[in-house]
């Protein structure tokens, strides 16, 4: 699995095991195909301390899962490094979730 | 410096890659930070895959990479003798929008170069990188 999640009351925390790029996006997609946002979740945290290469596929997989889902919900991306916070921010991502480092 | 890639392919992908990134002297320097390095490998991913994506049977026969360095900057050359890919389509200087599934690839290489510029359907990429 590429993508781990775990549900704590009303936060859902996921968090990614590999980068995201055109070597590992048909796998992730076909595991997020999968996912089903619970209705009690208010909250999800994404971690990206495993992350440390995102290219333009992965933009693209990230933007398809989290933008509907912040139709819903407050979606943050956590322990994102600074080179990957300046591509998603590149990407516009940071209008519709929060990245911290 | 010339470097000649054989036969590039998605299995190849990142050992390619990172031959390129191995002579590229400053990267090995204190000085040079984690986005220099980040944005110089993403730049090579960025046209490495669309001449995969864009390639007869998902491969291009041949890439030379030519790397010129200075005190000030990078500049990398990429020449394809195969593939190409149409790159006045792919390039734009708008943002897309977050529900375009995808042609954000030449977008974020243009954000992240000093100077970007691609000739003859992509069989030519130029990319220059301001050293820290």
């Amino acid at each position: 699995m590429l993508i781990n999640f775990l549900i704590k009351g009303e936060i859902l925390h996921a968090s990614f095991h590999s980068d995201l790029h055109f070597e590992t996006s048909h796998q992730l997609e076909t595991e997020l195909t999968d996912f089903n946002l619970k209705d009690h979740v208010r909250k999800v945290t994404i971690d990206f301390s495993k992350v440390r290469f995102v290219d333009s596929s992965g933009i693209s997989l990230l933007l398809k899962w989290i933008h509907p889902m912040t139709r819903k919900v407050e979606v943050e991306l956590i322990h994102v490094s600074e080179p990957v916070q300046n591509i998603l921010k590149i990407c516009k991502l940071d209008q519709f979730a929060t990245i911290r480092p | 410096m010339k470097i000649c890639i054989h036969e590039l392919t998605k299995s190849n992908l990142s050992v390619s890659i990172e031959r390129v990134l191995e002579t590229i002297d400053y990267l090995k320097s204190n000085l040079c930070s984690d986005t220099l390095r980040f944005n110089i490998k993403l730049a090579l991913w960025e046209i490495f895959t669309n001449y995969i994506v864009h390639g007869n049977e998902h491969s291009c026969r041949e890439i030379v990479v030519l790397k010129l360095e200075n005190d000030r900057e990078i500049e990398i050359t990429i020449i394809s003798e195969g593939s190409d890919f149409d790159s006045e389509h792919l390039i734009g200087d708008l943002c897309p929008s977050v529900e375009q599934i995808g042609g954000r690839g030449l977008y974020i290489v243009q954000q992240i170069c000093d100077m970007f510029l691609v000739e003859q359907r992509g069989k030519i990429a130029k990319m220059v990188f301001k050293k820290d």
